[in-house]
């Protein structure tokens, strides 16, 4: 018998083997997925990292006064981040933060973000025509490429066009019904959005009583700001026991950053809807702010003398707590309630048509209107053909607000006269060029036919502006991708063929900016034409306007065949076959800015790369 | 020459089929739990890595368009599916300006897909990547930066809040994940 020793040393070594490559794969596997995981989470942080990069870059901005020039590497946490900085114009830079794990040297992971920060004011432009309660008139066969939102009558001419949305907002009392303000030594700021004293003053509140029963359309608060806090929310809310009452919240609307400034104004809010008050039941106004911050805060205006007898202010840490606690406030908040009640209307002359949804009270046409979209309205003429849903006894639109605030007006005109005051006449021959701003002009300019005016804004005139066919303002090319505004104080009428363009940098506007009052001095809603209208508060003829025609309390005309881009006013003339082309760029339009201003993110500029 | 007894031979190859029997339950068992970790594992990776793609995207979003359509095909903003705008970039990486590509994330049954529509004056690659074969359930949810945020209607959206429910076989059972990220419209 052959001698066979070893086989289990055989059968051991198999199993070990397979025990071995088994142990072998799950380790390896598990390696793979742990590398796996921590490149994710590398990649993550790394990305964190550079936005706090961007975060540090655009204070440290702000705080140096523009004197910061970035940084090579700073340690944060696990890792480090390094920012650049570099001019793309005289108000705009360019911020690429670099985010490193764990570190600049030999990094694992490395992730980039750039944002562009204008150290300017961002203003959005949001409709193609946007107007107060002087309404809109448009004349036949007039065409707008974008949207309308009116606070008064819109009418149209026959076969007029409208491609996009239209709304048509209730009425406004034209008069606050019940307000506050202050006067002297008795106005007082009030902080909030920051911890003052150990009081974390995130919610402030007035309460207020309505006079009459009706819908609240808007209201105005009293407002300043420090550095460039973000939109805070103003709610309206029923009253529980001397306090708001978190669990009756009326309606809500955002009070835009934008329109606050350094310098107290009054500055509107409209809200989501407008609810329907009770005479003299308190309701309180709630302003939230998203976060306490010491660089970043409000200001309201206190009244210590306590002038208001409808209602008191209160503060408070979370009005969200189960049990809110709010502490009273000795004085009263400067505030404004408005409330509605005028019924305000579209007319369409025969064949117009819009191709967007229309919101209105009432919808008034003629044979051959067309609503190629949804119709939300308390009133439909039979004669309107409504290609989408119908949507009767829907609420009427809150009143908008304008988009530049009182308080930015003042901080150009505080710009211009630091730029220098020319008393006198500015007068120019024909064919003349010549360079303006940024400057105060005490008195007029009067331009021949075929001026050219380059112009370094803000540039305020305190007389009118008058010019011949053509007539052409062009911004200064070193403002780069910021706007700018001319600013008048009376009427501005130019001949036909008249421009006002920006720099030539695409996002770039020159806007006209008239503070000429039409309504003082008769003016009406623009379908009254001739001598009933009341003096145009800007008149550019026959024109191709690139820029941004603006004049809150003023009338706008623009003639038969006109072409413009962008127009805000009280109301807003247009002639036959005049057509309006919206710009998307009008939406994040920004402003160039004083030292006063900061620097803010430029819209549209945000890339990981 | 003496061989093995029986008694021998009969107890070495009980000692050897004990040792077998354990041997094969250790190599079982570890099979399994590796597959099951693994699974656990690259569900958790797939997840971290759509949500992470998903937010990233979003932030660098200009608006969220109501609808988009190309190639016949229309995607429209919604619960399963995300359509927004994306400013274009030039061969050097950096923003065109009013110039937009168009970024749609879809569930298709249980595909979450990623689709690049550039411009044609964009020096973006148009895409079509699948993040993820397993996913069960996926929910977009609109949302304003009031504190706190109040869903809105897709194109009034500042903020992207987004759920993503992953499912895969593992084992005999299934392996379910649910993670949600937000994101703000940062170019908004």
């Amino acid at each position: 018998m052959k001698k066979e020793n070893g086989q289990i040393l055989i059968l051991v070594f198999v199993a070990l083997g397979v025990v071995l490559f088994t142990v072998l794969f799950v380790i390896g596997g598990s390696q793979i997925f742990y590398q796996n995981s921590q490149y994710s989470y590398q990649r993550e942080s790394a990305a964190s990292l550079a936005e706090a990069g961007i975060d540090k870059a655009l204070a440290s901005l702000n705080k140096t006064g523009g004197n910061y020039n970035g940084e090579s590497e700073t340690v944060l946490g696990n890792g480090s981040y390094s920012v650049t900085i570099t001019n793309k114009d005289s108000v705009t830079k360019v911020l690429t933060a670099t985010g490193y794990i764990p570190n600049k040297i030999n990094p694992k992971s490395k992730r980039s973000i750039s944002i562009q920060a204008s150290k300017g004011l961002g203003i959005a432009f949001n409709y193609g025509l946007q107007t107060g309660e002087g309404g809109i008139c448009m004349g036949n066969g007039a065409i707008i490429n974008g949207s309308i939102y009116s606070n008064g009558n819109v009418s149209t001419g026959t076969t007029a066009s409208i491609t996009s949305d239209v709304y048509v907002a209730g009425g406004t009392q034209p008069s606050a019904d019940q307000q506050s303000d202050c006067t002297g030594i008795n106005c007082q700021d009030y902080i909030f959005g920051k911890s003052v004293s150990g009081e974390n003053r995130q919610d402030v509140a007035q309460s207020f009583k309505p006079s009459i029963d009706g819908n609240l359309n808007k209201i105005s608060l009293k407002l300043k700001k420090t550095g460039n806090p973000s939109n805070p929310t103003v709610r309206i809310m029923k009253d529980a026991s001397g306090k708001p009452d978190k669990n009756n919240v009326i309606t809500s609307g955002t009070l835009s950053a934008n329109l606050v400034t350094n310098q107290y104004s009054f500055v509107d809010v409209t809200f989501n809807s407008s609810p329907e008050l009770s005479a003299n039941t308190t309701y309180w106004i709630m302003i939230h702010t998203n976060a306490l911050d010491n660089s970043n805060y409000w200001y309201i205006s206190n009244d210590l003398a306590q002038s208001y007898n409808g209602g008191s202010p209160k503060w408070s840490s979370n009005w969200q707590a189960s049990n809110p606690v709010w502490i009273s406030i000795t004085g009263d908040f400067g505030f404004k309630t408005y409330m509605g009640g005028v019924v305000h209307s579209i007319s369409l002359g025969n064949g117009s048509t819009v191709n967007g949804n229309v919101h209105a009270n009432t919808i008034n046409g003629a044979n051959g209107v067309i609503l190629k979209k949804d119709a939300y309205y308390q009133i439909l003429d039979p004669l309107v053909s409504v290609q989408g849903t119908k949507y009767p006894n829907s609420a009427d639109s809150p009143p908008t607000v304008f988009p530049v605030s009182d308080a930015a007006v003042t901080e150009w005109k505080n710009e211009a006269v630091a730029g220098g005051i020319t008393n006198g006449d500015v007068v120019g021959g024909s064919n003349c060029t010549m360079n303006l701003g940024p400057r105060k002009i005490v008195g007029n300019i009067s331009l021949s036919s075929g001026c050219t005016v380059t112009v370094k804004t803000p540039l305020w005139v305190t007389g009118n502006i008058s010019g011949g066919s053509p007539t052409t303002f062009i911004l200064d090319s070193s403002f780069g991708g910021t706007s700018g505004p001319i600013i008048v104080d009376g009427t501005t009428t130019l001949g036909n063929g008249s421009d006002f363009k920006g720099s030539g940098t695409p996002g770039s506007y020159l806007m006209l900016f008239s503070n000429f009052n039409s309504i003082a001095q008769g003016g009406k809603n623009t379908c009254f034409q001739g001598s009933e209208s009341g003096q145009a508060a800007i008149d550019t003829g026959n024109s191709s306007i690139s820029g941004i025609l603006y004049a809150p309390k003023g009338i706008v005309n623009l003639a038969n065949g006109a072409s413009f881009k962008e127009i805000t006013a009280w109301s807003i003339a247009l002639g036959n076959n005049a057509v309006l082309n919206y710009d998307s760029g009008f939406a994040s339009t920004v402003f160039s800015s004083g030292p006063s201003g900061s620097f803010s993110l430029v819209k549209g500029t945000y890339q990981v790369k | 020459m003496r061989g093995f007894t029986l008694l021998e031979i009969v107890i070495t190859m009980g000692i050897v089929s004990v040792i077998g029997v354990l041997l094969l339950v250790i190599v079982i068992n570890s099979v399994g739990v590796f597959y099951k970790q693994s699974s656990k594992v690259t569900e958790g990776l797939n997840i971290n890595d759509a949500l992470s793609q998903i937010r990233e995207n979003i932030k660098q979003s200009n608006s969220i368009i109501a609808s988009y359509t190309s190639g016949g095909t229309t995607y429209t903003s919604g619960i399963t599916q995300l359509v927004f705008k994306v400013p274009s970039i030039d061969s050097s990486n950096n923003i065109v300006s009013n110039t937009y590509d168009f970024f749609v994330f879809s569930l298709d049954q249980n595909i979450l897909r990623f689709k690049i529509f550039p411009d044609a004056a964009s020096s973006r690659k148009a895409q079509d990547r699948i993040f993820s074969t397993s996913v069960d359930n996926l929910k977009f949810q609109y949302l304003n930066l009031a504190a706190p945020p109040v869903e809105v209607t897709p194109t009034a959206g500042l903020k992207v809040r987004t759920t993503l429910t992953l499912r895969q076989k593992n084992g005999l059972n299934y392996e379910t994940n649910t993670a949600t990220s937000e994101a703000n419209l940062r170019n908004m």
